[in-house]
């Protein structure tokens, strides 16, 4: 078995390169690295398949979803539409979530009603384009690479943030297109800058840059949270890629600033504030007028709390949603298998990352300021912040994806450590240990997903409930869509949690 | 690391994931192509044992396609634990003690008559079902005694 690939120093001041990619090697070592290709790419598809399967047994969402389509549906175009997503609400700022639903409901009309086939199929997709790039990013090229990318597939689905890419849309779930976007992003600021003398070289620059601001924008007018393409972009600039130029950097933080000016100056919508909606604090929840009352004078301390826990959560797996859920099972009797596999999978996983980070490369610089490190660092900062105001697993979804990147390249360095035997022999105990809790984790994706299926279901009973017929669509079109979508959603059946094992519980969590 | 312990460590790095990951790819082949996942895939159940699961979402399938709301069906270990009970719809969400499950059936087609309407609500008290034993008096006249009327248990 070939050993780990070496990590790369900076070939020049600010410029990050990895040996590993196919341009920096000859053709013969390309070639010898074509099973290992061959097998990361395997498992990233049997992992995408695995997700895309469970996705797409979930029905259209009612809650915060039906209401959009409904609501899309008489518009007159996209552009109506776009329209009404600048200025139907005082906080929120989500044009292109209306337009992606219109969208999806004509290319539904136009398969003949079949609307699961495209709502759903849409999201089996991004998830598949999500393990794709997930897959890309890592760049596994020896077999010790395809070692740790099968566990960090596993980390990147076992994390709780992942579930709610999938979980719930709003019809179209806009935490995976944030996810997909900040990964893609990092994609491009990994690939090589063209050499000038190539052909087309300046042309193809531009249209590297071009697709990361066409990411940003895409992001960031479908969820506030797009906004966090562009500190990918920034960090990876940062720690030396150069596959988005300078330029490009800087054309996207003009993006942002537009999309500053366009939300507070012209639009004026303004952010969330203490109590806009309920929260997990300590071992237990505040509702919106426990928050006004405890912290409407000092909303900096819940502030502080929210974003301090939300980056703990995804460094530790506790609190959840602001909870010490923890702390709850604890004080009430035997603790559950599901909180000791989590935490400690995460402990250890964030102890290899920490090890990681403060380790000196080849080249004897500092492994933060590479741009796995600093960029899931910078994702990470700014998806805490941005949880200020309640805390909530999704917000912090694309800090998940990264984590697992970081964890890639940490167990990448730690297989290629030449400790000695009885080291070695712990370690191995250990990392066998770790990854059978992440690959337990990754199951109770599937399992949550089920739990998913069965509420998104049991919404469409009570829609177009025979006895409040005046609450049905008044427009034939609009009626139309709906019965379509409920008998698709009702007439596929979905498993009852009260038919799952109790043992269920007791690894994968109550629901 | 020496090649045997580099080994070692891939192979137990790895092999928990992937053998995870196969046995959900093949619960995802089967999901796509038969619509059901092998792991975790939806059971048959008669439409009480539906209305003891609280899966509303089937109960409506369920009528939709032609089950009738007021016969008796066969309910294993959900209503009773490890026993058989034979009960009807409007029964069975008695037995849940849910209101919302009870105004489902009725809306579906479950007859609430003069019949029927001193059984349920003896056995909406018997079960403390309160909420759904007010709905019931709320409709029919309470039997003065609940002594004679013959009850699913």
């Amino acid at each position: 078995m070939p050993e780990s690939m070496p990590e790369a120093g900076p070939a020049k001041a600010g410029h990050y390169t990895d040996p590993g990619d196919a341009g920096h090697i000859g053709s013969a070592q390309a070639g010898h690295y074509t099973g290992p290709r061959i097998a990361a790419w395997v498992i990233g598809a049997l992992t995408a398949v695995a997700l895309a399967g469970s996705v797409y047994q979930v029905p259209i969402q009612v809650s915060d979803s039906l209401e959009v389509i409904e609501r899309v549906i008489p518009m007159p175009s996209a552009t109506a539409a776009f329209v009404d997503g600048l200025h139907n609400s005082p906080t929120m700022l989500r044009p292109l979530k209306e337009v992606r639903t219109r969208l999806l409901v004509q290319a539904g009309d136009a398969l003949g009603g079949r609307y699961h086939l495209v709502f759903r199929g849409y999201h089996a997709l991004a998830g598949v384009m999500l393990i794709a790039l997930f897959v890309w990013v890592c760049r596994a090229r020896s077999w010790t690479d395809v070692a740790a990318l099968a566990v960090a597939l596993a980390v990147l689905t076992g994390m709780h943030t992942f579930v709610g890419l999938f979980r719930e849309s709003f019809p179209v779930n806009h935490y995976l297109i944030v996810a997909v976007s900040a990964l893609a992003t990092f994609a491009l600021a990994q690939s090589l800058p063209v050499a000038s003398d190539r052909p087309y070289a300046s042309l193809r620059g531009w249209l590297t840059d071009l697709a990361a601001i066409v990411l940003l924008a895409n992001a960031a007018l479908s969820f506030e949270s797009g906004l966090l393409v562009w500190p990918v972009a920034v960090a990876a600039y940062a720690a030396g890629l150069r596959g988005i130029s300078r330029r490009g950097v800087v054309l996207m933080t003009v993006v942002v600033v537009l999309y500053a000016g366009l939300r507070v100056g012209y639009l004026g919508k303004h952010g969330a504030g203490v109590g806009e909606r309920g929260t997990g604090f300590g071992a237990g929840a505040l509702t919106e007028e426990e928050q006004i009352e405890r912290f409407g004078n000092r909303p900096l301390v819940l502030y502080a709390y929210n974003v301090t826990t939300t980056a703990a959560s995804v460094l530790l797996s506790q609190p959840q949603v602001g909870r010490f859920t923890v702390v709850t099972a604890w004080n009430s009797g035997a603790l559950p298998p599901v909180f000791i596999v989590q935490i400690a999978s995460s402990l250890l996983t964030t102890a290899l990352i920490g090890w990681y980070i403060f380790s000196r490369g080849p080249s004897g610089s500092r492994r933060w300021r590479e741009p796995v490190p600093l960029t899931f660092f910078a994702v990470l900062a700014v998806s805490s912040l941005m949880s200020y105001a309640y805390a909530k697993d999704e917000i912090v979804s694309t800090a998940g994806v990264f984590y697992a990147v970081a964890a890639y390249v940490a167990v990448r360095a730690m297989l290629s450590l030449r400790p000695p035997v009885w080291a070695g022999a712990l370690l191995i105990v250990i990392a066998l240990a770790v990854s059978c809790a992440w690959a337990l984790r990754s199951a109770g994706l599937h399992l949550r997903l089920r739990h998913g299926a069965f509420e998104a279901r049991t919404g469409w009973a009570y829609v177009l409930w025979p006895t409040k017929r005046n609450e049905w669509p008044k427009d034939a079109h609009t009626l139309r869509v709906v019965s379509k979508m409920r008998e698709e959603a009702l007439m596929h059946p979905t498993v009852a949690p009260a038919m799952l094992p109790k043992w269920t519980e007791l690894w994968w969590g109550e629901d | 690391m020496r090649r045997w312990m580099s080994m070692a460590m891939s192979a137990a790095i790895a092999l928990p994931p992937i053998v995870v990951c196969l046995a959900f790819a093949a619960s995802g082949v089967a999901a796509l192509t038969t619509s059901q996942p092998l792991f975790w895939p939806a059971q048959t159940v008669t439409l009480t044992e539906a209305i003891g699961m609280h899966d509303t979402a089937e109960i409506v399938r369920q009528i939709a396609l032609g089950a009738n709301p007021n016969i008796r069906y066969d309910t294993w270990d959900i209503l009773k634990r490890y026993q058989h009970v034979s009960v009807t719809p409007l029964e069975a969400a008695v037995a849940t003690r849910e209101q919302y499950l009870f105004e489902t059936i009725v809306a579906q087609g479950g007859l609430l008559t003069p019949e029927n309407a001193r059984t349920l609500h003896c056995f909406a008290v018997q079960e403390h079902a309160t909420d759904i034993a007010a709905y019931i008096a709320a409709r029919f006249p309470p039997p003065a005694s609940c002594d004679g009327v013959q009850l699913p248990w």
